[in-house]
């Protein structure tokens, strides 16, 4: 074997074990838009997104959607109640990219993470579902809680509303409640009652999805010293009060998905009328259409729409138009693409 | 930076693309055959499908080809995915998928240089070298494993220009004038110092141990 044969096999078996990040288009995506804004001097902010991305999810019947264009919508009951229920991820299955409660074969587990982006009604939570490794309940809340403070949102308008330096020493069940015990630098964050709010939301959302809807409550301890009082069991606050207005809950930013495929909105709206819109890759409006919730304020109500597009990139926008004077509000977009 | 320009003209305005700049020997079989179809599409490409469009047959060889001048998968995808960040900036006047993929392999390289001038090349390197770190080796057999860490760990004690261009040629199967417009180089340069790195790479693996 000449010397090049040799280095030419050598340098193929050692480029073969490159790993790559499935999240990785994601990542492009995410700097190319945060140097857009930057060029084009846009705030950030205005339009807060809820992502989640599991990669190679698609998974739609092709074929027998409607045609091109169409949408056919269904509202489904609410699951929700207007004070502290447990948010608990709603049926996704057949929703494209929607996570899925189960481990997968790789041992890992889709969970939901809530995150803290801007809206008109001030800062408020969002929530991504992450790949996180399987395992016991409390090992599966101690990771989300991890995930929500050290890892950079899919969205780049996304951010956790923790400081650096944070961090989970342990988490037990004790009495039906979630025991969480933190270390955190001294120094409070801009918003600790959201913080402690996207913690509580994170914890309780894992405990529902893995069965446990009776852990509504988790109790702080640690040098949590931000000036709250932690000696008690805290509750999620209700969901009008910290999570926002509208979410794109599915398919999520930077999902590939096949031509059909379910959108699905989530929010608390004036008399539950959300809009849904879809831009092209150049940013034209494909199509825009009213979307009805299942439910209106106080409560948080749902709707799915099968969605069949030409294959492409498409943005797609929930948002709701403001009672006072019809601008829109709270828009949360995700850029996806159709196989 | 030297690898931005090739014989004094801007990196995307180079005039004849060479058939194999499409795509990459042993990563883009498929791309390569359906560059054809693609060529129709790509002149109507928005920057956002041209990334998408360019990651899906690119980003992994991209990565390979960092891995192999870095010896850090991690920072070899920094460096991937600063090039396809900046060929969104640049699309509207590349406009063509093999101009796009010289493109992206001059960022990439360019990348790599910066990212081993800041970490302090030489020691990095050697200390990087461990078989465990670098080869993938389960299926490629103990004495491959061994031969090929023999060679790699020679490879790596090269000069930086002349392990990228021993890359270029014998992983990236680039024509001369290919390796000469990723590396910012002439033909010559590029001649020259293959035959340099392939006699010290010859002595070195076959200087008794």
């Amino acid at each position: 074997m000449s010397l090049e044969d040799r280095l030419q096999a050598a340098l193929e078996v050692r480029a073969a074990g490159t790993r790559t990040s499935p999240d990785a288009l994601v990542t492009i995506r995410g700097r190319v838009r945060r140097s857009s804004r930057r060029r084009r001097g846009v705030l950030a902010g205005a339009s807060a997104l809820a992502v989640a991305v599991v990669a190679g999810a698609a998974a739609v019947a092709l074929g027998s959607g409607p045609s091109v264009g169409t949408v056919a919508t269904s509202s489904t009951p609410s699951s929700l109640t207007p004070s502290s229920a447990p948010v608990s991820p709603p049926p996704t299955s057949d929703s494209g990219p929607a996570p899925s409660a189960r481990p997968s074969d790789r041992g890992l587990s889709s969970e939901p993470v809530y995150l803290v982006a801007s809206t008109s009604d001030g800062d408020r939570l969002y929530r991504e579902y992450h790949q996180l490794p399987g395992g016991e309940l409390t090992e599966r809340i101690a990771a989300a809680i991890t995930e929500m403070i050290d890892k950079a949102p899919l969205d780049p308008d996304y951010r956790t509303g923790w400081p650096s330096g944070a961090g989970v020493r342990s988490v037990s069940i004790e009495a039906g409640v979630v025991v969480v015990d933190l270390t955190v630098p001294p120094t409070p964050p801009a918003d600790p009652d959201l913080a402690v709010q996207q913690l509580i939301y994170t914890v309780t959302a894992v405990a529902a999805q893995a069965g446990r809807r009776d852990l509504t409550q988790v109790r702080l301890v640690g040098d949590l010293g931000w000036g709250l009082d932690t000696s008690e069991p805290l509750p999620r606050a209700a969901h009008l009060d910290v999570l926002a207005p509208v979410w794109l809950a599915s398919p999520q930013e930077g999902a590939v998905v096949g031509r059909t495929f379910t959108v699905e909105v989530q929010g608390t709206v004036f008399e539950a009328a959300a809009v849904l819109r879809v831009r092209d890759g150049a940013g034209a409006v494909f199509d825009e259409r009213p979307v009805q919730l299942s439910a209106g304020p106080p409560s948080r109500g749902l709707a799915s729409l099968e969605l069949t597009l030409p294959p492409g990139l498409y943005t797609l926008e929930a948002f709701y138009r403001s009672p006072n004077d019809g601008s829109e509000q709270a828009i949360d977009d995700h850029a996806i693409t159709v196989r | 930076m030297a690898a931005r320009v090739s014989g004094g003209r801007g990196v995307v305005q180079a005039p004849d693309p060479l058939p194999e700049a499409a795509g990459w020997s042993a990563e883009a079989g498929s791309w390569r055959a359906e560059a054809g179809s693609w060529r129709a599409e790509a002149g109507t490409w928005s920057a956002d499908e041209a990334v998408t469009q360019l990651f899906i047959a690119q980003y992994r060889p991209l990565v390979r080809l960092a891995a192999l001048l870095l010896h850090d998968d991690s920072a070899a995808e920094e460096a991937a995915q600063d090039a396809f960040v900046a060929l969104h900036r640049t699309w509207s006047r590349v406009r063509d998928p093999d101009r796009a993929v010289a493109y992206l392999r001059q960022i990439v390289i360019n990348r790599c240089r910066s990212a081993l001038r800041r970490r302090g090349v030489a020691d990095r390197f050697l200390r990087r070298q461990g078989p465990s770190v670098t080869m993938p080796s389960a299926e490629a057999g103990a004495l491959a494993a061994e031969t090929h860490d023999e060679i790699l760990g020679a490879l790596n004690q090269l000069p930086t220009r002349q392990r990228e261009v021993l890359i270029l040629r014998f992983y990236a199967d680039l024509a001369e004038a290919q390796v000469a417009e990723a590396m910012g180089i002439s033909q010559g340069a590029v001649k020259s110092h293959t035959a340099r790195a392939l006699a010290a790479l010859r002595r070195r693996v076959e200087r008794p141990s």
